[in-house]
């Protein structure tokens, strides 16, 4: 009965979803293969074969997290949950003990990062949450337990200090609530304050999203007394964080953002971004070949096989090939959207659309940060960049994706 | 449960974000690659190639025996970039073990948060062997810089003739200012390929210029004159508690230049410590009022104009005689003299009478044919001309004060240049320092010849003024310049300074100057000695006239040492390689003499002694081989301060530290204060006691 029932949803399998990641895995072997070729260390040059390895070991648990229902995932949700702020916990105490920022737990040889994991498992316990309080799901308790879920994991993750991965949870939080049909206007109000935040330092900013805010207000038609104190608190805010930032010193400014991770680059701001764009812009419509990227061999990116990798591909197989990589992972995005809107069951549908989301703010992230257009925080690319845990994360949630995609229609 | 409809209306605010996320993807990826592809390539190429400029290596200057004075060397400088210090505290430890400082110094200098501290500066390779220097790994903040610097090994030495170096290697004074475009090298450049940890490498197919070597120059100095001069100069000044002095030694049948010395001077080495004024070279930049030994215009003058015989007979007014409203006095009163007589005893009254009989014209005259008045023309920066108005313009009172060298201004130099003038027979002759050039490779590319400017005096008269000065060594006023195996030619001269404040001539304050030369029928060296402000006697043959002699004296005593090597045997010399100077202090001479052989070099001492107590160049110079070592000799063996290697220099450490390093030495030490120390000395060298003066450090900012 069960081998039939498995061996029936395995006819369901989808293909294209799998089709897309092997593709991702394959260009991303070979561009790390690139980017490590002509470094000096024999360590780096063997990453493309540890990344082989990975991947390896990631089909693995790819075909066993689509083989297992997902109302299991849905029964060991908070386990898994509270596992995951267990290891992230002990990586901040480990990492206090060292005096450095630490991000990775070592079993053995083999190091794993605790808050790639947290990404997943937590979209696992707010989709449970909101799964089971689906009839109080307008409650503001509701919303409470559900953002500390969220919030809890991304704070310890700030702490580390990661602020690229944290600013994941963010988006993951911001859209499984969405979809769980909890109220926007409290989620919008919610993220106001931080957007305010943003916008203080450019006057015209500030202005058109205060004019948002109040419009958003007086269109959803509260109590007065309830608008017109947000705006106040949204006033409050972009007043205050200028002259906050003025008041502290270069240092500890410069601090602030090194601590945020916005400069992690002791040759000056700009260096990474500036060399990845010349990487890229040189490349031209057919790239220069592989093995063939002059900025590439002679190693101008410092994380050139991990979070910059994409401009590896810019340079080396040009327009197109980071075409077919953009390409590929649209595929992936829009075919998990589409699974996380035709799902019946509201466990699942919340973890596609938390996965899908997941993997639409590292794509347009890193490759925000790779081609200039946003700040550098250090996330990497799905399935390309190096790196075991997230490559074995990110294939654990494809399996997800595709899990929910084969039983869209079970309740 | 969830509804279909409701979910598909919502997914597409999901699809809507993601569409205008990609879309800003594609168009900035479209517009970097393929729009603006080619503003990139652009950077890409300047990016990944720079222009590296090669430094071409400067000319060495050398004396006439060959002796390195301005050589090239690397030397390197410890630093750290305090934005990357990983360990404060141990890269202190570090260098304290290195230095024998304290980490509390190295502490202190590393405190700051950003920007660069020099920890070492100017060090040599050989002295960074045994230190325990940080791994570039494991702490990135350290750097080391290596600057190609210009170094003077006989340091104070010739120092304002040879010049310095700037910063930047460009010569400022001297012959390193003069001649900076012979000697400054053509600099180079190449490109090198960068990569991304910034690690250079060669670009093979890239173009390049290789920089070319400056070339070398040949001074006509002497060294071993040179330091005897400055030796027995800086003993007259200290003795005489003048204020300086100067000396030019010419060579009367070329005008080159064997010597050259201001005191005080400096150390080209470490120029900066030294206030401006010290660098000039003084023989040439500064004048003054030459007083009796300008005489030897207006004694020309009256024999070339036939005006006077050497047996004239002039009375000299007993000592006190007014003339054209100037009250002339001599040092002695003098009744009737001869014409030679009045020159040998320097009789004021006796020259103003001689000068008023040729006439101001032929004075002026000849004063001009002298070259006073008119830079020399040598070859050094900042020459100056002095002051000799012209004979039209002479007032009453000075045509009887400039012909016994009041009212005009000269230098040192010109004051021998016009003794050597009526040394070789009556030519006035440009005098120079630069005397060959030689390419990279040791050939010779130019060689200066002696420049006769004009005749001055008959041969006839040049030997009559000879037979003057002669007599004055003889038996006048510069007895004390005679030598006991030489016969001396010369003059002495004694003038009051003109005190600015009382407007008049100052009887305190002197220049006290001899001019002579020798031997004194076959002149091979002329000397000026001049003595600014001597306290102790002020008259020309109480003051310069000894310096003279002991100059003169310890010259001639050691003039068998070096034949001149002939120019067929630069190249060889100068191509055979560099040779480590051993050090050879606290030897015996003969044991000196013997270790400098063996190493390929020769031995030069320029005082009387058993031991050697100092060497020029100081040991692990890199000379040219068969270079000449200067050694000093004392008779007795002492043990030298500045000997750094015997007698450790402790001062800036604690007590603690200081004890501990002098009794590694072998020192008993005795303390006075409490602290830091800020004296050091030694007490019985023998029994090796020293002692030490200390003082809490209150702020060393």
């Amino acid at each position: 009965m069960r081998d039939a029932l498995f061996l029936k949803t395995f006819k369901k399998f989808d293909w294209l979803l799998f089709f897309a990641m092997v593709c991702l895995l394959i260009i991303g072997v070979i561009a790390i293969y690139s980017a490590t070729f002509s470094s000096g260390s024999d360590y780096l040059k063997q990453n493309y074969e540890r990344q082989i390895i990975w991947a390896g070991i990631g089909f693995l648990l790819f075909f066993l997290t689509v083989a297992v229902h997902f109302k299991y995932y849905q029964a060991f949700a908070y386990v898994l949950y509270g596992v995951s702020i267990f290891f992230l916990i002990l990586v901040l105490i480990m990492g206090n003990r060292g005096g450095g920022a630490v991000r990775w737990i070592a079993f053995g040889g083999i190091k794993f990062q605790p808050s790639e994991w947290a990404k997943l498992f937590t979209i696992f316990a707010l989709a449970r949450y909101l799964s089971d309080n689906v009839h109080q799901i307008r409650s503001s308790k509701v919303l409470a337990i559900a953002l500390a879920i969220g919030l809890l994991p991304m704070v310890l993750i700030f702490k580390e200090p990661d602020l690229g991965t944290s600013l994941v949870f963010a988006a993951i939080i911001g859209s499984v609530l969405f979809w769980a049909d909890v109220s926007p206007l409290a989620l919008f109000l919610i993220a106001a304050p931080f957007l305010t935040m943003l916008a203080s330092f450019n006057f015209y900013a500030f202005f058109a999203v205060m004019i948002l805010i109040a419009g958003i207000l007086y269109i959803v038609k509260r109590p007065l007394i309830f608008s017109i104190g947000n705006v106040l608190l949204n006033l409050f805010v972009g007043i205050v964080t200028p002259f906050f930032w003025n008041s502290l010193h270069a240092y500890q400014q410069q601090r602030l953002l090194t601590f945020l991770g916005l400069v992690s680059d002791p040759r000056g701001l700009s260096y990474q971004v500036i060399q990845s764009k010349v990487a890229i812009g040189s490349g031209g419509f057919w790239g220069k070949g592989f093995l063939h990227g002059t900025q590439t061999q002679l190693r101008f990116l410092p994380a050139q096989h991990t979070d910059f990798i994409f401009s590896v591909i810019g340079e080396e197989l040009g327009f197109i090939g980071g075409m077919v990589v953009l390409i590929l992972f649209a595929v992936i995005l829009f075919r998990g959207f589409r699974i996380a809107a035709n799902t019946k069951n509201r466990f699942a549908g919340l973890l596609g659309i938390g996965v899908t989301t997941m993997f639409l703010y590292h794509v347009v992230v890193n490759i925000g940060m790779v081609t200039g257009i946003m700040p550098v925080t250090g996330l990497p690319l799905p399935f390309i960049s190096y790196g075991g845990s997230f490559v074995l994360v990110s294939m654990v949630a494809m399996g997800v994706l595709v899990n929910v995609s084969m039983r869209k229609y079970e309740y | 449960m969830r509804q279909s409809g409701t979910s598909r209306k919502i997914i597409f605010v999901f699809i809507g974000l993601a569409i205008f996320a990609y879309g800003i993807l594609l168009f900035r990826f479209f517009t970097i690659q393929v729009i603006s592809r080619g503003k990139y390539s652009e950077i890409r190429k300047n990016k990944s190639r720079i222009k590296v400029t090669l430094k071409g290596d400067r000319g060495l200057i050398l004396d006439r025996n060959l002796s390195v004075l301005a050589n090239n060397i690397y030397r390197y400088s410890l630093g750290a970039d305090l934005s990357k210090i990983k360990n404060r505290e141990k890269l202190a430890t570090l260098f304290a073990r290195a230095t024998n400082k304290s980490p509390r110094f190295y502490l202190r200098k590393l405190r700051p948060k950003r920007g660069f501290v020099y920890l070492v500066r100017d060090v040599q390779k050989q002295e960074m062997v045994n230190w325990d220097l940080p791994d570039k790994k494991e702490e990135p903040g350290f750097q080391t810089i290596r600057e190609n610097r210009r170094i003077y090994p006989y340091s104070q030495s010739a120092a304002a003739v040879i010049g310095f170096t700037n910063v930047d290697n460009r010569g400022m004074n001297g012959i390193e200012g003069k001649y900076n475009s012979i000697l400054q090298g053509e600099d180079g450049w190449q490109y090198f390929q960068m990569d991304g940890f910034n690690r250079l490498s060669p670009g093979l197919n890239l173009p390049e210029k290789l920089s070319t070597k400056g070339e070398n120059l040949i001074l006509s100095l002497n060294m071993n004159y040179q330091m005897i001069a400055e030796e027995e100069l800086a003993r007259g000044v200290i003795e005489n508690k003048a204020r300086g002095g100067t000396i030019v030694m010419l060579n009367p049948k070329t005008g080159e230049v064997l010597a050259m010395a201001s005191y005080p001077g400096f150390n080209p080495n470490k120029y900066r410590d030294y206030k401006v004024w010290r660098y000039k070279n003084r023989t040439i930049t500064d004048v003054f009022e030459p007083g009796s030994t300008f005489k030897i215009v207006t004694a020309a003058a009256a024999l070339e104009s036939k005006k006077f015989r050497l047996s004239d007979v002039i009375f000299c007014e007993n000592g006190v005689y007014k003339m054209a409203g100037v009250l002339l006095r001599d040092h002695k009163s003098y009744g009737k003299l001869t014409f030679k007589k009045v020159i040998e005893y320097s009789s004021n009254i006796g020259v103003a009478k001689i000068a008023r009989k040729v006439g101001k014209k032929r004075v002026f005259n000849m004063a001009r044919a002298f070259g006073f008045g008119n830079p020399t023309g040598i070859d050094l920066p900042g020459e100056v001309g002095g002051r000799l108005k012209n004979a039209t313009f002479w007032s009453r009172s000075d045509a009887t004060r400039i012909p016994i060298g009041y009212g005009v201004s000269i230098t040192t130099l010109q004051l021998a240049n016009a003794y050597a003038a009526v040394a070789n027979g009556g030519y006035l002759l440009r005098p120079y320092v630069m005397k060959m050039i030689l390419s990279p490779n040791d050939e010779l590319v130019k060689e200066i010849k002696p420049d006769t400017i004009r005749k001055v005096l008959s041969r006839k008269t040049a030997h009559r003024m000879t037979e003057i000065f002669k007599g004055v060594v003889k038996i006048g006023t510069g007895k004390r310049a005679a030598l006991t195996n030489v016969e001396v030619a010369g003059k002495t001269g004694t003038a009051q300074k003109y005190d600015l404040k009382e407007r008049g001539y100052s009887h305190k304050r002197y220049v006290a100057s001899f001019v002579g030369y020798v031997p004194a029928d076959n002149p091979q060296l002329v000397c000026a000695v001049v003595i600014d402000e001597p306290q102790k006697y002020h008259y020309g043959g109480e003051v310069a006239a000894p310096i003279f002699h002991k100059i003169m004296q310890r010259i001639v005593d050691s003039v068998d040492e070096e034949p001149e090597p002939p120019a067929a045997q630069f190249g060889t010399q100068l191509n055979s390689g560099l040779v480590s100077v051993p050090d050879v202090r606290f030897v015996s001479y003969s044991k000196a003499k013997a270790i400098l052989v063996e190493a390929g070099l020769k031995i030069a001492a320029y005082t009387h002694g058993n031991f050697v107590v100092q060497q020029v160049p100081v040991p692990d110079h890199l000379v040219k081989s068969g270079s000449i070592i200067s050694v000093r000799l004392e008779k007795q063996m002492a043990l030298q301060e500045s000997d750094d290697a015997k007698f450790p220099d402790v001062r800036g450490l604690s007590i603690r530290q200081a004890v501990k390093t002098l009794a590694e030495y072998g020192y008993e030490v005795r303390v006075e204060g409490s602290g830091f120390v800020i004296r050091q000395s030694i007490l019985n060298s023998k029994k090796k006691i020293c002692k030490i003066v200390c003082k809490p450090r209150v702020n060393t900012g």
